[in-house]
């Protein structure tokens, strides 16, 4: 029989000094290493699959090796460029390389979405450098999420672009533009540049603005290239839409129609995803014809150490425990969290255990958004090279940066999707040994879901990525951009909303003028603001927060956007930095300015939010069925969100105690936006056989386990959606007995539960949630009927405290009740 | 969304996303908006309807009104009509000190000048190239395709007056034939003066002309940015500093300092010409004026902007005549000794040593018995003699860069870099030539005391030690 896990924990840990740092493990040893630290892992490992939902180790998959499946070359590619790509190692193309280029080639707009280090850049750079070959005044774009990919890809076709310049005496030029590139050289890459490496961003407030300046690539613009397309869903993705359709405007104001090439992790609809953002047609390309080694792909769950209050060992602790056994062997390691705060905390705790070796410290490192780009560069070097042996990130690492293949991923709880998972996976691997992945579940009840159900996981097609191009606030910031670009035809269309009427009321607010009569009337920008220069495509409010070190002199360090300010940058919040703590002694609200310090303690804090919700409009509304206890009533549509940040809870590092709370007084953020409900009618609630406070409960942990549920199903993060719970009667007059804090009265005999979209004016998850009813309230009853607790845990209704001891039982009744019977 | 919602919406997120605290509950009804003369007139262009009501036919022929209001003329085009304002400033004039027909001979005369301003205008000799004066009035200062220039102002002498061709544009659709048209003027000159053109005015009318898909009359054309050539001459950065270091200690503003030693061209029009305009527009106001003349076809306040436009016209021109004078006269020529020093500086700048050099030494004979003599003019001679100590070393000739040293320390100046610098020459000449190591030890005692920089501060302390061990030794 094999021995619990739980025995392992005394253990003393192996010596942690890697043996030979920075050295390359040969191929045999390397499989042998990683069979080890699994077998020490797995209890009675064999190598074989399992599912095993009620142990630590809850699935093992394998996921066999793969040899190459090659195509011919396309006819048509000019023999410069074979002859420059042989000189670089290819010589024949995988399969899914092929028929992506001969696509391309055929004239259509192509989508490749095939795993991670498949070489999809071949995919876009062979028709591109062709088309250039054939017609040296052809230009493309190249679109990168971030100004670090582009960088990275600079490198890559620099080599090709030297070879065929080399031999076809050509002077091809392959430059990043963005908010890097120094002024001075901005005008000759203008004018030299076939292929322009840039992000969103630089297009949107540096390029299309200045179209004039490019006329000669815009009129010869034959290709667009949109690489890590999956990165585009939400308000991101909402915003690149309209710079597309700005782009494709100038496009045809110089007489081009350019072709797009775009490349993407594994998601459901790459298909959709890429025709909502280009408005265009596509094919899809999707089986990946590269080779691969074999990997195991290992779910853990931290064992219960309470079981009446539902209480597992924490997982980051508990990746630690992981991550430690691969590190032993000498193996590398990316390790993912799921937030910056969690990458800070692992990455000390991985610090913590290798420093009883000196000069060993270095060898871990975190890695996150808000580091500066040359501590990044560094890091990524130093994996490549092998001086890292184990990088602690967040998602920056998740995309196509190159810091080489690694061995190992263990990912500190879920991703919170199925692709993102994948992607994160990916980062270990390599082609020709074995690999693993290791998912170790958090106690939130979406880890807690995945790894107890692996058939979701493993048998389902990743998420949809979802984008609402049209959200009003997204939609109107583009349309003045893009009439500051070019005057608007009396008859031109944009997006899916009435332009016409959108300029009407610009003209009234003196943003347009209406120039020329009947149909050569033009709507012409008359203002003298630059309005790219106001709009942020990574929020929808451009504001932020930055945070300024005050221990020795004074330095910024860091920065967070608008709306998670509150939460983090509270007075008394601790706000961790690569490791280093730091603690907000002010937070300037009006000057978006928090000052910290450092500090030595041993908690972080977690901010505790009210938010109130009412509905403006109602889009669609039905009913839930006819339940066994009357009607319950869902519906979508348009919502006011009130929300303050009331207080904080100190949490103790490895613990995860509570040790001490605080109140605070913040301003409230207000917003409109999209919102899905479920309203529970009164004669229903009053029916069910439990006191007043148990029912209180058990609407409180059903809305708990729904918000988990919808973040499920789209493929969303925590923040972007919200939960809230109001009363299903029109509200009444101003709250009224509500606390000193504004926490609203909610009459609980008549629940309504919100899931909103948490961005002004919706982000597009209002309605598919509404059309997805069935499948959140048939999950959410069994994330809560299938955990093993008593009564409620951080698992499903939320921890004991948040709810009363029926929770549980209250919230299956309430589901119950309005779930149409099973016949 | 249906039309009224979609509005309301629209304007509730144009009112700065401020929401009311607490919205009623259910959607608002939005009534029927009061229809403004401005939303008459939208729904009846985009009708096509002719106009109806007198009012509106200030929206749909606005070249007429604006016309009248303007004092020009309106000049029909397959492409669309626009306004023409011609002014002439007769040659008997008077412009601060000098009279039009004086600016317009001297310009004239010393047109050879350019060369040295322009650095590489093509001049051929006895070439007089007609010089365009240009200046554009815009929406905005940001650049980019949506900024508009809406007042392209040319200004030109002929015979002994100075004429102004305004090009003005009616309304935004009307920008195709107003480029012509300027293309057309444009093509006539033989060359285009500017302030600060290079980076401002050119590349936004070429961007204009990429716009509308036009070619530019500017690509390779002979310009003359006049603002470099000022800044060389009137601007006093040590000046500019040791002012606004004095404001803030008293309190006043540091932007009034900064201005009186500025180089706008409203700056030098007061300190260099000797004018000062009445009544002028602030720039900062003019894109304002023109959207307010869109909104609601009213051209009474663009009257202002056009005189503005004008004025700084005139000036650019008055100001080419001085400084092409200057050039031609050289030291004889300039007002102050400040004024002098720079001249040599621009002539150094262009490869004249021999004018710059005669600029030093006129500055160099000057002195305190001069009416007028003040500390700035010391701190100028200073420096004058600094340039020239430095080419007498060059050349070896050691006795008068002694001489030049010797000077600038006669002048008694305040604790300088300047000062230590000459001290410290002194020192190596005693140390090494007149091998008088007393009088080389007493200089650079002096150079340390009087300021030196941190580099120098070494090599002095390095020096007296040496010199120490010589005269012990």
């Amino acid at each position: 029989m094999a021995r619990d896990a739980r025995d392992r924990e005394e253990e003393p840990e192996r010596s942690l000094v890697p043996r030979r740092p920075g050295g390359a493990l040969s191929d045999t040893r390397r499989d042998v290493q990683v069979n080890g630290a699994l077998a020490s892992l797995v209890p009675g490992w064999s190598g074989a699959e399992r599912d095993t939902p009620d142990r630590v180790i809850t699935a093992v998959r394998r996921l066999p090796p793969a040899a190459a499946r090659c195509g011919p070359f396309p006819p048509g590619i000019d023999p410069r460029l074979r002859a420059a790509l042989a000189e670089r190692g290819v010589t024949d193309l995988y399969s899914h390389q092929a028929e992506a280029i001969a696509s391309t080639l055929a004239g259509r707009h192509v989508v490749i979405t095939t795993p991670t280090a498949s070489g999809k850049t071949l995919c876009y750079n062979v028709p591109v450098l062709n088309s250039v070959l054939a017609d040296p005044s052809a230009r493309a774009f190249y679109l990168f999420p971030t100004k670090a990919l582009a960088q990275d890809q600079l490198a890559e076709l620099d080599h090709l672009s030297r070879a065929i310049n080399a031999s076809a005496g050509l002077d091809l030029g392959v430059f990043t533009y963005d908010g890097d590139t120094p002024q001075d050289a901005r005008r000759a890459i203008r004018g030299r540049a076939h292929i322009v490496l840039t992000n969103p961003d630089m297009l949107h407030s540096g390029i299309l603005p200045h179209h004039p300046r490019w006329a000669k690539l815009f009129e010869n613009l034959r290709f667009v290239v949109i690489d890590e397309l999956h990165m585009y869903r939400g308000v991101f993705g909402s915003h690149l839409c309209n710079v597309l359709r700005r782009l494709r405007r100038i496009c045809r104001h110089y007489g081009a129609d350019p072709q797009f090439i775009c490349c993407s992790a594994t998601i459901a609809n790459p298909r959709e995803l890429a025709e909502r953002l280009t408005e265009q047609p596509f094919e899809v390309v999707e089986e990946s014809g590269a080779p691969r080694g074999e990997k195991f792909f290992v779910f853990v769950n931290p064992p219960v150490v309470n079981a009446q209050l539902g209480i597992r060992r924490s997982y980051l602790a508990e990746t630690r425990r992981v991550s430690l056994e691969f590190l032993a062997r000498d193996l590398q390691l990316i390790a993912f969290a799921q937030s910056r705060l969690a990458t800070e905390i692992l990455t000390r705790y991985l610090k913590d255990a290798f420093d009883t070796s000196p000069g060993a410290s270095d060898s871990i490192r975190g890695y996150r958004g808000g580091y500066l780009p040359k501590h990044r560069r560094e890091i990524e070097k130093g994996l490549r090279d092998g001086e890292v042996r184990a990088v602690v990130a967040t998602n920056a690492l998740e995309l196509g940066i190159d810091i080489g293949a690694l061995d190992v991923s263990v990912m500190a709880g879920y991703p919170g999707t199925i692709a993102a998972t994948w992607q994160r996976a990916g980062r270990a691997g390599r082609r020709s040994s074995r690999s693993a992945a290791v998912l170790v579940a958090s106690s939130s009840p979406l880890d807690q879901y995945i790894v107890r159900n692996p058939a979701y996981f493993f048998g389902r097609s990743p998420e949809h990525a979802l984008v609402n191009p049209d959200n009003l606030h997204i939609l109107l910031d583009h349309i003045k951009c893009a009439a500051f670009e070019l005057p608007f035809g009396a008859d031109e269309r944009f997006g899916g909303e009435d332009v016409q009427q959108v300029l009407r009321v610009l003209a009234e607010e003196g943003f347009v003028h209406l120039a020329g009569e009947g149909d050569r009337a033009r709507w012409h920008w008359t203002s003298e603001s630059y309005p790219a220069d106001a709009i942020s495509l990574r929020s929808i409010s451009s504001d932020n927060f930055v945070v300024v070190d005050t221990t020795e002199g004074t330095r910024v360090i860091g920065e967070t956007d608008f709306t998670s300010g509150p939460s983090t940058l509270h007075p008394k919040a601790i706000f961790i930095l690569e490791g280093t703590l730091y603690q907000v002694e002010r937070l300037d609200f009006d000057g978006r300015k928090a000052f910290v310090r450092q500090v030595d303690c041993d908690y972080y804090t977690d901010a505790i939010t009210y938010d109130r919700v009412t509905v403006l409009d109602t889009f669609e509304s039905a009913d839930a069925g006819p339940g066994r206890g009357g009607r319950a009533g869902l519906a979508h549509g348009e919502v006011h969100v009130v929300s303050r940040v009331v207080g904080f809870k100190k949490i103790k590092f490895y613990t995860n105690e509570n040790v001490g709370s605080g109140e605070l007084d913040l301003p409230e953020q207000q917003m409109h936006t999209t919102a899905y409900w479920l309203t529970v009618p009164r004669d229903l609630m009053t029916r069910l056989p439990f006191a007043r406070d148990d029912r209180r409960d058990g609407v409180v942990g059903l809305s708990f386990a729904m918000g988990q549920v919808a973040q499920l199903l789209l493929m969303c993060d925590r923040r972007d959606i919200g939960v809230s719970i109001g009363s299903g009667h029109v509200a009444g007059p101003a709250p009224s007995g509500a606390g000193a804090r504004g926490d609203v009265e909610v009459d609980y005999d008549e629940p309504r539960v919100f899931i909103y979209d948490n961005y002004p004016s919706g982000i597009g998850f209002s309605e598919p949630l509404y059309n997805m009813h069935e499948v959140l309230v048939g999950k959410t009853r069994e994330l809560i009927a299938g955990c093993p607790c008593e009564s409620g845990c951080p698992s499903c209704v939320g921890p004991l405290g948040h709810t009363g001891p029926l929770a549980k039982k209250v919230a299956l009744t309430i589901l119950d009740a309005v779930t149409p019977a099973r016949g | 969304m249906d039309s009224s919602r979609l509005s309301s919406r629209l304007r509730e997120i144009l009112k700065g996303g401020r929401l009311p605290a607490d919205p009623p509950a259910g959607s608002a009804a939005v009534g029927a908006e009061p229809e403004t003369p401005v939303e008459r007139e939208v729904e009846r262009r985009l009708a096509g309807r002719e106009p109806l009501v007198v009012e509106d036919e200030r929206f749909a022929h606005p070249e007429r009104h604006a016309a009248s209001v303007l004092g020009g003329s309106v000049v029909e085009d397959r492409d669309g009509a626009f306004v023409v304002v011609d002014r002439e400033h007769v040659a008997s004039r008077w412009y601060g000190t000098h009279a039009i027909h004086q600016y317009a001979g001297a310009l004239e005369e010393h047109a050879r000048g350019l060369e040295l301003l322009a650095g590489g205008w093509p001049l051929r000799p006895g070439d007089k190239p007609r010089l365009l004066f240009f200046d554009l009035e815009t929406t905005g200062l940001s650049g980019g395709a949506g900024t508009y220039a809406f007042l392209v102002g040319c200004g030109y002498f002929e015979g002994q007056s100075f004429h102004t061709r305004q090009f003005f544009l009616p309304d935004y659709d009307r920008e195709r034939p107003v480029l012509a048209a300027v293309a057309g003027l444009v093509g006539t000159f033989g060359g285009i003066v500017t302030y600060n053109g290079r980076t401002f005015d050119l590349p936004l009318i070429e961007t204009r002309y990429q716009v509308n898909r036009l070619d530019s009359p500017f690509g390779g054309f002979p310009h003359l940015d006049m603002l470099h050539p000022s800044r060389r001459l009137w601007k006093r950065r040590h000046a500019v500093a040791d002012e606004a270091a004095a404001a803030r200690r008293s309190g006043a503003a540091f932007v009034a300092a900064a201005e009186a030693t500025s180089c706008a061209l409203k700056a030098l029009e007061q300190s260099v010409l000797g004018t000062e305009r009445q009544h002028d527009v602030p720039g900062f106001e003019i894109p304002s004026r023109y959207f307010e003349y869109i909104r609601t076809g009213d051209a009474r306040t663009l009257e202002g902007v056009l005189e503005h436009n004008r004025l700084d016209l005139l000036s650019l021109a008055a100001l080419t005549s001085v400084v092409l004078r200057l050039v031609a006269l050289g030291p004889d020529a300039a007002r102050t000794s400040r004024e002098r020093l720079a001249l040599g500086r621009l002539y150094e700048l262009a490869g004249d040593t021999g004018r710059a050099e005669r600029c030093f030494e006129y500055i160099a004979r000057s002195g305190p018995d001069e009416p007028g003599w003040c500390r700035d003019d010391a701190r100028v001679k200073a420096e004058a003699l600094r340039w020239l100590a430095v080419r007498y070393r060059r050349a070896r000739r050691y006795g008068e860069a002694v001489e030049a040293w010797q000077l600038i320390l006669d002048l008694d100046l305040d604790p300088s870099p300047l000062v230590s610098e000459a001290s410290e020459a002194l020192a190596i000449h005693h140390e090494h030539r007149s091998r008088d190591l007393q009088a080389a030890r007493s200089f650079a005692l002096r150079a340390l005391e009087v300021g030196p920089s941190a580099r120098s501060e070494r090599e002095l302390q390095h020096r007296l030690d040496r010199l120490d061990r010589k005269m012990r030794g």
